[in-house]
């Protein structure tokens, strides 16, 4: 019991903190702009942070971290609005709502699918507040046992299990996840320093960007593919209130993906290498393997989009472990979080939590605020957004095409960005057409550089045996579960019938 | 049985000239180094090997098997393809040279040719309103950094 | 929309408190200010406090724009291209105008492309062992180096905490201590304290601030400093001059510049400008609380201050025989 005494005292401290009427609206001025932004493709958290940056040198601490945390959950939720809505991902990691988000919308149901990844996003991020609130301490010392070979095995499970989860044929999910790969390897070595595949353009050694790979693969793609099919044949929505509500039924689908998600994501999130999607496709490829008709997924699921919705706001708070025990930032908004701090005389480590607890507890009961205030925003937004649709394809499609190219040269300031998109957008659609899946090339450009980076570094260490991996404890499980699933995988596939009745 | 499938063998002979290019380019160009201190060339050699591998079997196994994948991809279309790419390419070239908001017209009137039953006057309205609100979400509330305009001379 | 009129307000504010205006034209708009790495980062902050004071002082405000990339590359080519109006400036570390110059082809040359405003301060490394290793003081270090391989973390090939790490070696060298360092490089600070703490990697040089919090809690062990004289922040860590190696010295700064052309009377005001906002009370709190030191020059003395590290670090990276591009 004790613990949970503890606890409770800690939230009520945590919560007297935080719920002050500046701080609230710090909260909501933040969820908002993050919201609004977040829902352009392209544009995420870091312009809705430069706007934001110079009042945060202005107002007290609490406050700023409590609107720069809105910011944070604001356009990480609103990046999703557009996969369901239009088949284009604000953001890279929204990726992952394209593929059952948008079938929804065109099955008529998009304003159901906004409505469960409101609520399953609020799930994810109540049970990882209260696991990061319950654990903390421990989580850090967790992430610590993960080193450079741990991280390699890890993400090479994350990396098979979303290149063998689409539809198509295992073998090319893997082959075209291994060309994400390669895509990844261009810039700058980390071990050596010198570019490697940029054939002399400085724009190059910074690597291709992921917002513009991935707005390329999907966005791009998607607009060719749907002004092709002429007059869209999109469902009839309906734009009341009511119906945007979820049936009986896609709430008892619901349930057991948001659980698992939310406890996937919140271990994840502790592990400061993974950041990036792998525990949100992790997420979504457990769902679809455990499901009793994984053929819905990808045409629609309503599991599809509350797992990894779930698992994605579960791991925020669990990221921000390492960000303030240690002191090391995951991301641009965790390192202004941290800086937040540093202005303020408080410097990071495994004292915070001792030294500060009106600090910490109040900032990871903002976190849940901020998801209330979310909630709370979005449900009445729902029936606005998809009123997006009612707008005539052929009227909407060159808004996107604008939005898109402002969304790429946004990243850098820079049109370089621009035409990397149009080689990405025609790279997506030869792929479309050859029927290689655009998520494992995605993940495989996402993570490759850290399977790479850690692989490498693992090897040094292990002074290049690689028969280690299978001494250390971690990392001989971690490699055992990725080999059953490709067994398993294949041996799957071998059972499928070889041409299934199609409508 | 039918024939095997061209599009699988078209995937494999892709997969194959991507692998093998990486593999040589990066061989030809970056050190190697040895497995406990890698070189820069390292990884993408041996991922280029592995994609070129896999790339064959992608290519060879229709012919082996009658079996075929389940996804149909959308039949091809040039059009909606060269107009949307060119409107990118549009953008990438003027923006920064003539500003946003004539760029803004521009590009919509090339995408709006990516679909059959190009309507004039409708485009034309859609170029305007479009070119207000892009000015305004943009360049007065998200304080972007592009020119609205910029005037010859 | 609100946040702007908070802006706005706040930027109003700022000029109001700051009073009159000294008589001059410049400046008569706002002046970007390129930050050639990621906003949060111990130059970004420095940079950040600097710039606050300096806003007040001109009366006109300056905005920061985060411009990382290829190891603070891209912001500083950016800066060069600029129209040398005084109005885009650009805050370049160390790596950027002293170590890169020496290890790449740059677009840029530090002393013909740019007139120096200041320079602002910066930080030594501090040498960290993991605790598990049982080393104490540098003494036991030596011995434990002579006889084991130890894996030596960085932040990155070419960084700081990487140079700093070949200058150990060499020094070292000189003494007749033959060391067996296994360099293992990552991708930034971040992980490579991470897994110097967890004892992945043993032995890592690294700027104090990221090391700080570490260290008091006893997930570190500090050894020794790479400054002329002892952190105020961690008194009982010894420079490398008392350990018997003098040559092991080695800091990392951040200033201010411009583009190459920026009339001289600009450069006076912002270089003026600059040395008060670094003489403050605050910004020099906001240094030691995150163990950076302030050292500050004017234009002039900047200009020379170049010059010489990139001959220091030039010769640094010729004797580690390091890779170039």
């Amino acid at each position: 019991m004790d613990i949970f005494t503890t606890l409770y005292g800690n939230l009520a401290l945590g919560f007297g903190e935080a719920l002050t009427l500046s701080n609230m609206w710090y909260c909501l001025l933040g969820v908002f702009l993050g919201c609004m932004v977040g829902v352009l493709p392209g544009l995420g958290s870091l312009i809705a942070i430069s706007l934001l940056l110079p009042i945060t040198f202005h107002i007290p601490t609490s406050g700023a971290l409590m609107m720069l945390a809105g910011v944070y959950f604001g356009s990480d939720y609103g990046g999703g609005t557009s996969s369901i809505l239009l088949g284009v991902p604000g953001h890279a990691a929204a990726a992952v709502d394209v593929l059952d988000g948008y079938p929804m919308t065109q099955q008529g149901r998009g304003g159901i699918a906004l409505f469960m990844k409101c609520v399953a996003s609020f799930f994810g991020a109540t049970v990882g507040i209260l696991l990061l609130a319950l654990l903390a301490p421990a989580l850090a010392s967790v992430a610590l046992k993960f080193g450079p070979g741990e991280y390699a095995a890890l993400l090479l499970l994350g990396l098979i299990a979303s290149a063998t989860v689409g539809q198509g044929s295992p073998l090319k999910g893997i082959a075209v996840m291994l060309v994400g790969i390669l895509i990844g390897t261009i810039g700058l070595d980390i071990s050596s320093g010198l570019p490697r595949f940029t054939f002399g353009i400085s724009e190059l050694e910074d690597g291709v960007n992921l917002a513009v790979l991935a707005l390329g693969l999907f966005a791009i793609t998607e607009l060719v593919k749907s002004c092709g099919q002429g007059r869209k044949k999109v469902a009839e929505q309906k734009f009341g209130l009511r119906d945007q509500l979820p049936t009986r039924e896609d709430w008892r689908r619901s349930v057991g993906p948001m659980l698992r998600g939310s406890g996937l994501g919140a271990t994840f999130g502790a592990l400061p290498g993974t950041s990036g999607g792998l525990a949100t496709f992790l997420a979504y490829s457990i769902e679809k393997r455990i499901s009793r008709n994984p053929e819905r997924f990808g045409k629609g699921a309503i599991e599809g989009i509350a797992a990894p919705e779930a698992c994605n706001n579960a791991g925020i708070g669990g990221a921000f472990i390492p960000t303030l025990t240690l002191g090391i930032p995951g991301d641009p908004i965790m390192a202004l979080l941290l800086g937040a701090m540093m202005m303020q005389g408080i410097v990071p480590g495994p004292q915070v939590v001792t030294e500060y607890p009106d600090l910490f507890w109040g900032l990871i009961a903002s976190f849940w605020i901020g998801n209330v205030l979310l909630v709370i925003l979005n449900i009445p937004l729902i029936g606005l957004w998809v009123r997006i649709l009612a707008i005539p394809y052929s009227l909407l499609f060159p808004a996107i095409v604008m939005f898109t190219c402002i969304g790429a040269y946004s990243v850098h300031n820079n049109v370089f960005d621009v035409l990397v998109l149009s080689i990405c957008g025609l790279i997506g659609y030869l792929m479309l057409q050859l029927r290689f899946e655009a998520i494992p090339l995605l993940l495989g450009f996402i993570l490759g550089p850290s399977l790479e980076e850690n692989f490498t570094r693992s090897m040094t260490i292990y002074r290049g045996d690689f028969t280690t991996y299978f001494e250390r404890p971690i990392t001989a499980s971690i490699l055992l579960v990725t080999l059953a699933l490709v067994v398993w995988t294949f041996w799957m596939a071998s059972r499928k019938p070889s041409r299934p009745q199609e409508a | 049985m039918k024939s095997p499938d061209m599009r699988d063998i078209a995937s494999g002979v892709t997969l194959i000239a991507i692998g093998l290019f990486a593999a040589i380019y990066a061989y030809a160009n970056y050190r190697m180094g040895t497995v406990t201190r890698m070189g820069p060339g390292f990884v993408p050699f041996w991922l280029g090997c592995i994609v070129a591998g896999l790339g064959t079997l992608i290519a060879v196994l229709p012919f082996l098997s009658a079996r075929r994948d389940t996804i149909e991809p959308p039949p091809f279309h040039p059009r909606p393809l060269i107009a949307i790419l060119v409107a990118v390419l549009l953008f990438a070239g003027l923006v920064t040279r003539i500003g946003l908001v004539p760029t803004t017209l521009i590009v919509t009137f090339v995408s709006a040719l990516a679909e059959r039953g190009f309507d004039l006057k409708r485009t034309a309205m859609l170029a305007v309103t479009l070119a207000a609100l892009i000015w305004v979400i943009f360049l007065l509330l998200l304080d972007m950094r592009l020119p609205a305009i910029v005037l010859p001379g | 929309m609100t946040n702007r009129k908070v802006v706005t307000a706040s930027i109003a504010a700022a000029i109001t408190i700051a009073g009159a205006v000294q008589a001059q034209d410049y400046p008569t708009q706002s002046i970007d200010v390129i930050v050639p790495t990621s906003a949060g980062g111990l130059t970004d902050l420095l940079v950040r406090t600097a710039a606050q004071h300096m806003s007040e002082e001109l009366g006109q405000p300056l905005v920061i724009e985060n411009r990382p990339g290829a190891g603070t590359v891209v912001g500083i080519t950016a800066a060069m291209k600029a129209d040398p109006n005084g109005y885009t400036l650009v805050t370049p570390p160390a790596s950027g105008f002293s170590i890169n110059p020496n290890l790449r082809d740059l677009e840029y040359d530090p002393v013909a492309d740019f007139e120096g405003i200041c320079l602002m301060g910066g930080a030594p490394s501090i040498l960290v062992v993991n605790p598990e290793l049982g080393i104490t003081n540098f003494e036991e270090f030596l011995a434990k180096a002579t006889a084991d391989e130890l894996l030596f973390a960085s932040a990155g090939p070419g960084t700081p905490s990487h140079l700093v790490q070949e200058l150990l070696k060499i020094e070292l060298d000189k003494g007749g201590v033959e060391t067996d360092f296994v360099h293992v490089p990552y991708k930034g600070t971040a992980q490579a304290v991470t897994d110097a703490i967890g004892g992945h990697a043993q032995v890592l040089f690294e700027s104090p601030g990221p090391l700080i919090g570490g260290i008091k809690a006893g997930q570190l062990v500090p050894l020794g400093v790479s400054s002329p004289k002892r952190l105020a922040a961690l008194p009982d860590v010894p420079t490398f001059a008392e350990l018997g190696y003098p040559g092991v010295e080695l800091i990392g700064w951040v200033g201010m510049a411009a583009p190459k052309g920026t009339p001289k009377e600009i450069i006076d005001t912002l270089g003026a400008a600059c040395l008060n906002a670094t003489s403050t009370p605050e910004y020099a709190k906001m240094a030691e609380d995150n163990g950076l030191q302030v050292f500050t020059a004017g234009p002039a003395e900047f200009d020379t201050w170049i010059a010489d590290q990139i001959q220091h670090y030039g010769a640094l990276v010729e004797a580690a025989g390091l890779e170039k591009e």
